[in-house]
């Protein structure tokens, strides 16, 4: 394996100013640091720190005002949104706080929605989720809607969408945060399992429960980065 | 595969009902309209439709027999039927009159007697929904329409040009929009008009109505070289003239009511789709984030789109149907005729109203902001 694949994850002086002039905010200011295969970095701060504008920096989903971003190779910051989408689809996984799973969906369905999108055959994407979701412990839940399942339920099945593409990069914003101790452990021992298959994890947290699966913890403070410490993994 | 969008539709299914209900009654409306349209073109038509004749001899420039008055001297059917391929001759009297409705004495209302030969029958009512068929001197075939709308049964009178007539039958499908015929004996209808040595056409009718273009060609010739100015029809054409009245007159009237039906609909539409796409906004974000392209999200608009459109198209086209058959009930001058040029059309009108629906939803998604992900 290549140096550059090993750093599947590459953010280059990466500054974010959101407005111009006087009211001009700047939420991420020169931040850099690289995350390779099998890692679980942790991405600490207090509220306003910068977290989550790096992390929707790091998805391509908002574009930096200046700095690089590469996700296995590929500078993101030059892409089209076409691009974009596609290189989402294909090697990041989302999880999110509020679980952001479709209301009109099963769990079965919310789970197969990224292969959907990718134009994989129905058959073959309803038994790759139900696989996963029997994985997760979900067999008996999976013919259920998002309202009828449980936070933690909801948050493993938010954990499947992500991981159903076999994605290289799992980027979770506070993934813990509505959940009790043990489900919220679930949840972290899923994450902490697909990154020990080589695979990447970059979490946004306040929950010093994650901070015992970590393998690197960044921390950040008023938009930069002021500490990238082992952690307790 | 699983659809996002119908998903999303059915998952909120009070909505939906409302939504289909709009559009099935936009398509009923659309419907409903072009139906009257076509009802009128073949209510209108039907005389000339059902009459015994091949080609109509009228007075040169006619046109129709509605807005063009013919006058013809009588004796001609003799030189008509010397003409070949002419297989039988018949007289048409009639025009527009005033008729006094005798239960409500000052009550006028105009109706166009037609006289007819009673031994052949050429010319005279096709259908009776009760009485008789044939009427003797003194009496009178009214169209049920008329006879409905002016409370007139079996044996009552009426008055038409001085001469009173008892009513002996009612007929069906007789009615032409703006008033209905009425048939009399042809004696009767000189008395009337008091032109006994006068009639309006001459109906032809031909051995091979194949060659009944070439045949009025010659009916115009040989009476021309009698020096009478013709001008001689075919079916067709006299048909063809009619509708071009009709059309002229109510296109104007029916056209911006379809217009107002196609508008509803696609309001319906249009607001069903953007308030759907406002409320899952998030979602949409949500598909974005994760890879879902403009593509994918355009087609889950239309698919929402059309799944309404054509659920509204189903419903609305069984409520035409009903509507249809209730009408004539309620309304009997209106004949609403659904045929399959109807459904296509209002089917085509229902495809474009969900593509120009779809149309704000789609730039609405288009402009969603898929980092909103991210905030609580």
């Amino acid at each position: 394996m290549s140096e550059e694949r090993k750093r599947l994850l590459e953010v280059m002086d990466v500054t974010k100013i959101y407005g111009s002039g006087r009211t001009a905010v700047k939420a991420v200011d020169s931040v850099s640091f690289t995350i390779g295969r099998g890692e679980l970095v942790l991405l600490m701060g207090p509220s306003g720190s910068g977290k989550t504008t790096l992390l929707t920096l790091i998805s391509g989903l908002l574009k930096p005002t200046s700095g690089n971003i590469k996700i296995d190779g590929i500078e993101i910051t030059d892409l089209t949104q076409k691009e974009l989408a596609k290189l989402r689809l294909e090697k990041i996984g989302f999880i999110f706080q509020h679980f952001n799973l479709l209301t009109a969906l099963t769990a079965l369905e919310n789970v197969m929605v990224p292969l959907v999108i990718k134009g994989v055959r129905e058959g073959e994407a309803r038994k790759k989720a139900a696989e996963l979701l029997t994985n997760f412990g979900l067999e008996d839940r999976m013919h259920h809607k998002p309202e009828d399942l449980s936070g933690g339920e909801q948050q493993r099945v938010a954990v499947a969408r992500a991981v159903i593409t076999d994605p290289d990069i799992i980027i979770a914003d506070e993934p813990t945060a509505n959940l009790d101790s043990e489900k919220g452990r679930e949840v972290m021992e899923l994450i902490h399992a697909m990154v020990k298959r080589g695979k990447a994890a970059i979490i946004a947290s306040h929950d010093p429960r994650v901070e015992g699966f970590a393998d690197r913890i960044l921390r950040m403070e008023d938009g930069r980065l002021k500490d990238d410490v082992h952690g307790g993994a | 595969m699983v659809s996002i969008a119908r998903k999303n539709l059915f998952h909120e299914k009070g909505r939906l009902v409302i939504s289909v209900g709009g559009v099935a009654f936009s398509t009923m409306l659309i419907m409903i309209l072009i139906g009257v349209y076509y009802g009128i073109f073949t209510e209108s038509t039907m005389y000339l439709v059902k009459t015994r004749a091949d080609l109509w001899v009228g007075q040169e420039g006619i046109h129709d027999t509605w807005h063009t008055y013919s006058l013809l001297p009588r004796g001609l059917d003799k030189e008509i039927r010397q003409v070949g391929g002419v297989k039988d001759v018949h007289e048409f009297i009639g025009r527009a009159i005033r008729a006094k409705v005798s239960k409500v004495y000052d009550k006028e209302e105009t109706i166009y007697i037609i006289g007819f030969d009673t031994k052949t029958g050429v010319g005279g009512p096709w259908e009776i929904v009760k009485g008789k068929r044939i009427p003797r001197d003194g009496q009178v075939i009214v169209d049920r329409v008329f006879a409905t709308r002016n409370n007139i049964d079996i044996g009552d009178k009426i008055e038409v040009g001085g001469v009173e007539l008892t009513v002996v039958g009612v007929s069906k499908d007789t009615f032409v929009l703006v008033y209905s015929y009425a048939f009399v004996t042809k004696e009767d209808a000189e008395k009337i008009f008091g032109a006994e040595d006068f009639l309006n056409y001459y109906m032809v009718e031909v051995e091979n109505p194949f060659f009944a273009k070439k045949v009025a060609d010659n009916v115009k010739s040989r009476l021309e070289g009698l020096g009478v100015k013709v001008d001689v029809l075919t079916k067709q054409e006299f048909i063809d003239n009619h509708k071009e009245v009709i059309d002229e007159s109510f296109s104007a009237i029916l056209l911006p009511l379809v217009f107002i039906g196609f508008f509803i609909g696609v309001t319906v539409i249009g607001l069903t789709l953007y308030t759907a796409t406002l409320e899952k906004m998030k979602e949409y974000a949500i598909l974005k984030a994760i890879g879902a392209g403009e593509a994918f999200m355009t087609r889950i608009v239309l698919e929402q789109a059309f799944t309404i459109a054509m659920l509204g198209f189903i419903a609305g086209l069984i409520l035409s149907f009903l509507a249809a058959s209730w009408v004539p009930n309620i309304a009997p001058e209106f004949y609403v005729e659904i045929n399959m040029q109807n459904i296509t059309m209002t089917f085509a009108s229902i495809v474009v109203m969900s593509l120009v629906a779809a149309l704000i939803p789609i730039r609405r998604l288009e402009r969603i902001e898929p980092a909103t992900v991210f905030q609580a």
